[in-house]
């Protein structure tokens, strides 16, 4: 067993170009597979978190905000942004057939709180009515969210003492939600008191950003819970159509975007990786194959010198496997340095939710990637190498077997 | 006493040319080898000496006939026990220069010493490879690549590693193809050396130095094996 394992060593260090090159293929192979899978299990992750968070099944907004774009903007790409429409609305939207719950939101965006590098979108949300914020702060906060409490998205850093400024109001960092890997990352939530109270300080300080906003008199966005067993459209039309300036979104239409979004890159990356394998398994084949001709004379001094076929069998096999274990883990561990500090970038020209697995699902990847790279390796391997270990006619009286 | 005997072997190859012919490169023969002898095989090119070598060394298969060892029939044995009664008893210094290149010197020895675990005794078999490098004058090379050394070079490395495992018999191959005047002599001096404490050599050769040393002499001609007067 030792033997053949150090010859197997022996041999990877002895050849150390043919080694390097094969090394090299099989981190190629498995840094496609790892980075493919971590990279489209992030976006399903995404997806996910970003539909658990959408929280509502129709979502109204002001008609002028063009098919969903900035909204969109906000919730994937957490760029801040406000539009206004009349309060009447949430009357008219709780009144409409189909419609179980109507809350309303509020959008602020601010200017630089000095808390972050980039300005933030806040929202307002009303507590007495709230359906699709309050539930996941209770994830992270179990407290009551009292006027002045503020909480903020992953991305939003908390100062020590933990109070943020915004036009000269302090407010309370209460908590700090769970990332999500949408836009709502960058935002700050806080009740519609709290809200107020940053308008009226805003235009005290001359500010003109939200001159013309009443937050008594208009609303940004309708959250609505559609009504078990009533369909879903149909509740979407039954606002549209009477209620003059709005544009009622259902949720799914939203997602169905981005799932749209998913499967094309979930394919773009399915293809590269599959041409990737397709053609790394044909460069493996053939450089085995061009080893294989070397190795009859490896395999020969061996046989001469009294090795067995078993001998032989395991110091190729222990070859094999540490040539696809040694590749799958620096490839693994390349593509790891190179895709992780990219993430954001890559997250943000695709605009799409990207939301990184856990460490558990690393893990297991990583393993399953490499077990597989050793079982491709092992395999095309037997196919060009082995079949060799087993012929030996007429070692002395011929040099190439 | 007999240490090898072989019993009616023969041996057909097929040449791989259009016609497919099959050809007998050795006839139904039967040999012995004994203990502290030299058996030298002469003969010339393609007459089937090295075949009949593999054979006896049991690397070959014949196609009829039976080979012993010390009485064990060396092709019923399974690949293991043969492989490790190879490594162990044969000490076989093949006609190419069969070793490997991208080894140093001293590792091709070490290689055949560890096959079959003795890789706890390194410093034993380290000062054991040196002293055969010593006995066939190639001292100062241990550490150099085998790839560098000459041919004579290799054909003395590959010679050293046959008696790395205190073989019970010496197949040489023509060992003295690509060795001087002095390096055969001490080639030859080795073999007789290792006689006298009661190891056989077969020796495929066309040296007539060798002859001075030979207890038998057969001559291989198209597959038939005859001995010659010494
Ligand atoms: N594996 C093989 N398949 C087919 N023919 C073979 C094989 N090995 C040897 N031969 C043929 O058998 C014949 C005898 O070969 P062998 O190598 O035994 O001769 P030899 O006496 O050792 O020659 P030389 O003195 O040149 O080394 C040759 O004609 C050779 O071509
Ligand atoms: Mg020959």
């Amino acid at each position: 067993m030792r033997f053949r394992f150090n010859l197997a060593l022996k041999n990877i260090k002895a050849r150390a170009g043919r080694s390097s090159l094969l090394i090299i293929i099989c981190a190629i192979l498995a840094a496609s597979v790892f980075g493919g899978s971590v990279f489209i299990r992030s976006i399903q992750n995404g997806l996910h978190s970003y539909e658990k968070r959408l929280g509502a099944d129709i979502i109204v907004i002001p008609e002028e905000v063009k098919e969903e774009g900035s909204f969109d903007g906000i919730l994937l790409q957490g760029i801040p942004d406000t539009f206004y429409m009349d309060r009447s609305v949430l009357e008219k939207v709780k009144e409409t057939e189909g419609v179980e719950i109507a809350s309303y939101q509020f959008f602020l965006a601010s200017a630089n709180a000095g808390c972050c590098d980039s300005p933030v979108q806040i929202i307002g949300f009303d507590p007495e009515t709230d359906f699709s914020i309050q539930p996941w702060i209770r994830e992270a906060y179990e407290g009551e969210i009292t006027d002045g409490d503020l909480i903020v998205g992953s991305n939003i850093v908390i100062p020590p003492n933990r109070q943020l400024r915004f036009y000269n109001v302090t407010l309370n960092v209460a908590a700090k939600l769970e990332k999500t890997g949408t836009g709502l990352d960058n935002a700050v939530f806080g009740n519609i008191e709290t809200i107020k109270s940053l308008i009226r300080s805003a235009d005290s300080l001359g500010f003109e950003d939200f001159k013309d906003v009443d937050p008594d008199s208009v609303i940004s966005a309708v959250m609505v819970r559609n009504e078990k067993g009533y369909d879903v459209y149909k509740t979407a039309g039954n606002i549209n159509i009477p209620i003059e300036g709005v544009n009622a979104v259902t949720s799914q239409k939203m997602i169905y975007g981005i799932a749209q979004g998913l499967k094309n890159v979930s394919g773009i990356i399915g293809i590269i990786t599959g041409l990737v394998w397709v053609l790394s398994i044909i460069i493996l084949i053939a450089l085995f194959s061009l080893i294989a001709g070397e190795r009859v004379r490896e395999l020969a001094i061996l046989r001469i010198t009294g090795a067995s076929k078993k001998i032989i069998t395991g110091a190729l096999l222990w070859e094999a496997f540490l040539i696809a274990l040694i590749g799958s883990v620096s490839g693994i561990a390349a593509i790891s340095i190179v895709y992780f500090p990219f993430a954001d970038t890559i997250k943000r020209s695709l605009e799409l939710p990207v939301l990184q697995p856990g460490a558990g699902f690393m893990i297991l990847t990583g393993f399953i990637t490499i077990i597989l790279s050793i079982i491709i390796c092992g395999v095309t391997w037997s196919l060009c190498v082995l079949r060799i270990a087993a012929r030996d006619t007429g070692l002395l009286s011929k040099e190439g077997v | 006493m007999s240490l090898i005997t072989a019993e009616k072997i023969s041996k057909e190859f097929t040449r791989k040319g259009k016609s497919k012919k099959r050809f007998e490169v050795l006839k139904e023969t039967s040999f012995e080898i004994n203990k502290g002898t030299v058996t030298e095989i002469i003969g010339r090119s393609g007459g089937g000496k090295s075949t009949f070598v593999s054979i006896l060394s049991g690397l070959l298969q014949p196609d009829t006939g039976k080979v012993y060892y010390e009485g064990k029939d060396l092709y019923e044995l399974s690949d293991d026990e043969r492989s490790k009664l190879r490594n162990k008893k044969f000490g076989i210094i093949p006609q190419d220069h069969m070793v490997f290149k991208n080894l140093s010197v001293i590792e091709n020895l070490l290689l055949v010493k560890e096959m079959y675990g003795t890789e706890d005794k390194e410093e034993e078999n380290e000062r054991l490879a040196e002293e055969l490098l010593n006995k066939v004058g190639l001292k100062d090379y241990a550490s150099y690549k085998a790839g560098e050394l000459s041919g004579g070079e290799l054909r003395r490395l590959a010679i050293a590693r046959a008696l790395i495992n205190d073989p019970e018999v010496i197949f040489a191959d023509e060992p003295s193809g690509d060795l001087d005047e002095e390096n055969t002599k001490n080639v030859l001096s080795i073999f007789r050396e290792l006689t006298e404490q009661g190891k056989a050599v077969i020796l495929v050769t066309h040296d007539r130095e060798a002859i001075q040393y030979a207890d038998y002499i057969y001559r291989m001609d198209l597959g038939n094996l005859k001995e010659e007067k010494l």
